[in-house]
């Protein structure tokens, strides 16, 4: 949880869906990894990589081009493991947008997604195997 | 994989390729390149993927029990790429000739795949500490009816084969259920004392100029991290703790998030020499190193959680080998496989 807190100090614009989103709507479940979907405009994905930039402790960060093009980036940072979820992101923005709901993790803002969301991907996830 | 022995069908060809080139040559070592040359004759697995195979089973930090034994850099915990096949040799280890004995039937199995686990090669089936596998295996064999808890106690939680602490919920672990697995590194308080905090004072003239620090070298660490994961370097390990002293922007706007991100520290030397990890660091004035300790611990890397599970519960696993080979000479040839990994950890001494 302390991985979306940073990133959302370090001024990413995302939303946060998977078992970290469950988690932070009050179901006390274990959260290996944060699932993430970053807004899609180049100055967001810019400072998402440079923040990523500083907690992969190997520096080795996809490439930028990824961020845009991928459907899933996963990076393993100091602070845990992070999905970015870009293909379905880049589809569902505005939806996904519009249900969430600030949360303070520390003294960082969260944008949670809302918990209809939460379970429909973890369905639509589970439904797939992935 | 292997029914006698539980070693993989690849990691069988790699062991039979070896026992060809080093045939009737019994400390020969032979060039990893004609190896990787002979696996690729026999099973069409290219040279990388083969050298790789092979680096994996001669890593000292990768599996409990080697079945190929090493000459020449296959890397280390800094940098884990090994040499090219031209530069490294390697021949099957005196477990691997043990393997391979049992395979062909010259000896009674061994239950090598009970103790290396899949772990090392990516699978889920964690490793367990060879001495107390074959104690456990061997009270089963004296008598049938030893209880499962008894067994269990005996064989002890998964081998963390690069020193780590193992958490987990290891009753559901032995029962077979999938279960999250954390391997923490060793962090040791070193004793020496943490100067106090002191307010900033002017510096005297006579003293102006100096930089104010000692020769790193010369300098006491008070925390050393002593064992990491094997999926973690010690480089990677250091920077990750390198980056928690650093200030950020936002620091200032979030002195929350900021206290519970950064540490107290001056100072990160990665002192660690081939398969040994010695990383120190050293805390600023007035920190608590337990508090440090604890809170390097919940860096990713210095800790690292997995799914582990077994095929079926533990106990059952074990019962399973000792009933399938009852009719064969089990208990000689555990003997035979604890005089060889004592021998092979001899040669590892000797080759290092």
């Amino acid at each position: 949880m302390l991985l979306a807190a940073v990133l959302a100090a370090e001024d990413v614009s995302f939303v946060l869906v998977g078992s970290a989103a469950w988690y932070l709507h009050g179901h006390r479940i274990p959260v290996a990894d944060i699932d993430a979907v970053p807004a899609s405009d180049g100055g967001n994905l810019t400072r998402l990589h440079a923040a990523l930039a500083v907690m992969v402790p190997d520096g080795r960060v996809p490439a930028m081009r990824r961020f845009g093009t991928a459907d899933v980036v996963s990076v393993r940072t100091s602070y845990g493991g992070l999905d970015c979820l870009r293909g379905w992101g880049r589809r569902n923005w505005g939806k996904l947008q519009s249900g969430a709901r600030l949360v303070q993790v520390h003294d960082a803002g969260v944008m949670v997604a809302s918990a209809t969301t939460v379970t429909a991907l973890r369905r639509r996830h589970t439904r797939t195997g992935s | 994989m292997s029914d006698r022995t539980g070693v993989g069908l690849v990691e069988l060809t790699v062991l039979r390729t070896l026992e060809d080139l080093t045939a009737g040559r019994p400390r020969a070592y032979v060039p990893s390149a004609g190896a990787v040359a002979g696996i690729e004759e026999r099973i069409g697995l290219g040279p990388r993927y083969g050298y790789d195979l092979l680096a994996d089973l001669a890593r000292p930090w990768a599996v409990p029990v080697r079945m190929v034994s090493g000459l020449g850099n296959f890397g280390n915990r800094d940098f884990p790429e090994p040499a090219g096949p031209r530069y490294t040799k390697c021949r099957q280890s005196h477990v691997g000739q043990l393997v391979l004995d049992a395979e062909a039937r010259r000896q009674a199995p061994v239950p090598i795949g009970l103790i290396n686990g899949t772990t090392y090669r990516g699978g889920t089936q964690p490793p367990l500490e060879p001495f107390r596998v074959l104690s456990a295996l061997r009270r089963l064999l004296e008598d049938t009816r030893v209880s499962d808890a008894e067994l269990l106690r005996i064989v002890g939680p998964p081998f963390s084969v690069t020193g780590c602490d193992i958490t987990s919920d290891l009753d559901a672990l032995m029962k077979g259920r999938w279960t999250a697995v954390r391997q923490t590194g060793r962090i040791t308080i070193t004793g020496v004392s943490v100067p106090s905090a002191v307010a900033d004072r002017p510096v005297p003239p006579e003293r102006r100029g100096w930089t104010g620090r000692e020769p790193l070298l010369h300098r006491p660490v008070h925390l050393m991290i002593e064992s990491l994961s094997a999926e973690t370097t010690t480089p990677d390990a250091a920077n990750a703790i390198a980056s928690r002293a650093e200030a950020r922007r936002w620091h200032g706007s979030h002195p929350q998030l900021a206290r519970h991100t950064t540490l107290p520290i001056a100072e990160v030397e990665d002192r660690s020499t081939g398969s040994e990890v010695r990383i120190g660091v050293e805390l600023k004035p007035g920190a608590d190193p337990a508090a440090v300790r604890d809170r390097l611990a919940s860096i990713y890397g210095i800790t690292v959680e997995d799914t582990w599970a077994f095929p079926m519960p533990l106990a059952r696993m074990m019962r399973s080998w000792a009933t399938r080979y009852r009719d064969e000479d089990v208990a000689v040839s555990l003997d035979r496989l604890a005089d060889a990994i004592r021998r092979d950890r001899r040669r590892e001494l000797r080759n290092s």
